[in-house]
């Protein structure tokens, strides 16, 4: 379903004394249909890079990355379209939108695709009440904790039935009790169907998922396995 | 495609009343060139009225002698009133202008009594001719130059007052060009400070922007709210712009009427009140839609 192909990017150096930094260098891997892949690794080791490309939030250096077979970079703006709306993202800084309450947040993803008004009437409540913020729906992503903002952009990630999942460290701000619901509810979406790429550097998030795991180590694949565990 | 629009007028009016404070700044920073627009309008009548004032002022006269006859006088006066460009022209009897004279010096007693001594009238009757430029008063001077005027005229005071004439002209056609450089300098710096508000306040909303298109929003969903926000920015201060108009019209009316008789502000906005909002709504929404829309183009290529 997604195919990394000889992926390097790099980040050019913006002055003077500054270094030219390699988030990727030659990253190949591909994730099938309702697979679960953890991408692990320490801090910039290239995994938010990773998801950046898919999101053609970034372009790579070099290589490519197909979506369904169709290198998304020769995409027009009308694919690119289609492509994030079926694309749920989790992002490491939320990326909410300030000026909207947390149920504007989430209604947002179901306006953009063109849900009715009875839909989203219907759907968004419900995913308030499962990842347990229908007491903060109407307030502003200011007004809202870390772990609860996290577990919005979670709601809004997946309000839409997204057909691929991308979490980066989703669970980063969260309790052990909330991180436990947010892995079940990713368990569960991808036993409906769903594809889940999770970049995570929790080992011990990873090592219960029991799924297969990437591991990336200063922009390089360094171990690709069915059922791996954390081991950096 | 309704449901759309509706969408987008409804983000677009959110994000208008959330973002208040900068909402409020961007419609008095739009107020501006609407202001310069309505003022230009308004101002146009009183400069009009000003400059012809001061051109009425350039006049010429011819004098006829004793012995012509009124009616020959009147006839001279339809043909001068048929060339084109000339403005008026004024018959000025011998009687009329004793007692023209008379009034005007009633209160100097030495010229009373000159006259009492001169024992008559000895005024002559005469045309006062205004005309729209320096072409048409030689136009006049050479019109009465020709022969068969020769006997009846006495004389006429054209090259007297040539270089006054030449000198109002030039004042009130330098008037003209320095207001309308004026007013397209102001224009255009209002413009600028127009445009970089706006670009400002979107630039504060970038990240937003970003975000919208991460999640898949499309440019015309993305843009359609900036564009719903331009225009409600654009209506409200054409709105303001006129209240305060109408309302600087209304109290300075008198002031001006006073100073400047026959010309009525007032009147004037109220015999082009749908032009004068149509021209301010116009300039505010189409500034606060272009500036938008400019703004947004850099940050909705991805």
């Amino acid at each position: 379903m997604i195919r990394f192909n000889d992926i390097t990017k790099i980040y050019q150096a913006k002055a003077a004394g500054h270094k030219r930094v390699v988030a990727l260098d030659g990253v190949s891997f591909g994730v099938e249909k309702g697979e679960f892949v953890s991408v692990v690794g320490r801090s910039g080791a290239g995994k938010t890079t990773l998801f950046k490309l898919l999101l053609m939030e970034e372009k790579p250096t070099t290589g490519s990355v197909l979506y369904k077979d169709q290198n998304i970079y020769k995409f027009k703006s009308k694919h690119i379209n289609n492509l994030r709306r079926s694309i749920g993202a989790v992002f490491q800084d939320y990326k909410l939108l300030p000026n909207m309450t947390v149920t504007e947040n989430i209604a947002y993803v179901m306006k953009v695709i063109g849900a009715t008004d009875m839909e989203i009437a219907r759907d968004v409540p419900r995913i308030l009440e499962i990842v347990e913020l229908e007491e903060r729906g109407q307030n502003f992503p200011e007004e809202l904790s870390g772990g609860e903002c996290q577990r919005a952009a979670i709601a809004r990630a997946l309000i839409h039935r997204p057909e691929v999942v991308l979490a980066d460290e989703p669970t980063g701000n969260l309790d052990p009790y909330h991180t436990l619901d947010i892995l079940k509810l990713l368990l569960k979406i991808n036993e409906m169907g769903t594809t889940v790429i999770l970049a995570s550097h929790n080992r011990e998030i990873i090592n219960k998922l029991k799924k297969r795991v990437v591991t990336l180590d200063k922009g390089k694949i360094i171990r690709d396995e069915a059922r791996g565990r954390f081991s950096l | 495609m309704f449901t759309l629009l509706k969408r987008i007028i409804g983000l677009g009016w959110q994000n208008l009343v959330r973002d208040g404070g900068i909402a409020v700044a961007n419609i008095f920073i739009m107020m501006i060139p609407i202001f310069l627009v309505s003022s230009i309008f308004l101002l146009k009548d009183v400069s009009r009225y000003m400059i012809d004032a001061l051109q009425a002022k350039a006049d010429i006269s011819v004098y006829f002698n004793e012995n012509t006859n009124e009616d020959d006088i009147l006839r001279i006066k339809q043909a001068i009133v048929a060339i084109p460009q000339v403005n008026e022209v004024k018959y000025v009897s011998k009687d009329q202008a004793l007692a023209d004279f008379t009034e005007r010096h009633k209160d100097s007693a030495t010229l009373m009594e000159s006259l009492q001594q001169v024992n008559g009238n000895p005024f002559l009757a005469s045309l006062n001719i205004t005309a729209k430029g320096m072409s048409e008063y030689d136009q006049v001077a050479q019109f009465l130059n020709q022969d068969q005027y020769k006997a009846m005229v006495n004389k006429v005071n054209y090259n007297e007052k040539k270089s006054v004439i030449e000198k109002i002209f030039f004042l009130t056609a330098g008037a003209s060009k320095a207001g309308l450089i004026l007013a397209g300098i102001l224009g255009f710096v209002s413009i600028l400070v127009t445009f970089n508000t706006i670009r400002m306040a979107i630039i504060n909303r970038k990240k937003e922007i970003a975000i919208q298109r991460l999640v898949g929003a499309s440019r015309v969903f993305i843009r359609g709210q900036f564009f719903v926000e331009g225009l409600i920015f654009g209506l409200l201060a054409a709105i303001f712009c006129f209240l305060i108009t109408a309302g600087v019209c209304w109290y300075a009316n008198s002031s001006l009427e006073a100073l400047m008789p026959g010309l009525s502000l007032w009147n004037n906005l109220m015999a082009s009140v749908g032009t004068m909002f149509l021209l301010q709504f116009a300039t505010g929404t189409v500034l606060g839609i272009i500036s938008s829309m400019i703004a947004t183009t850099r940050y909705l290529k991805a």
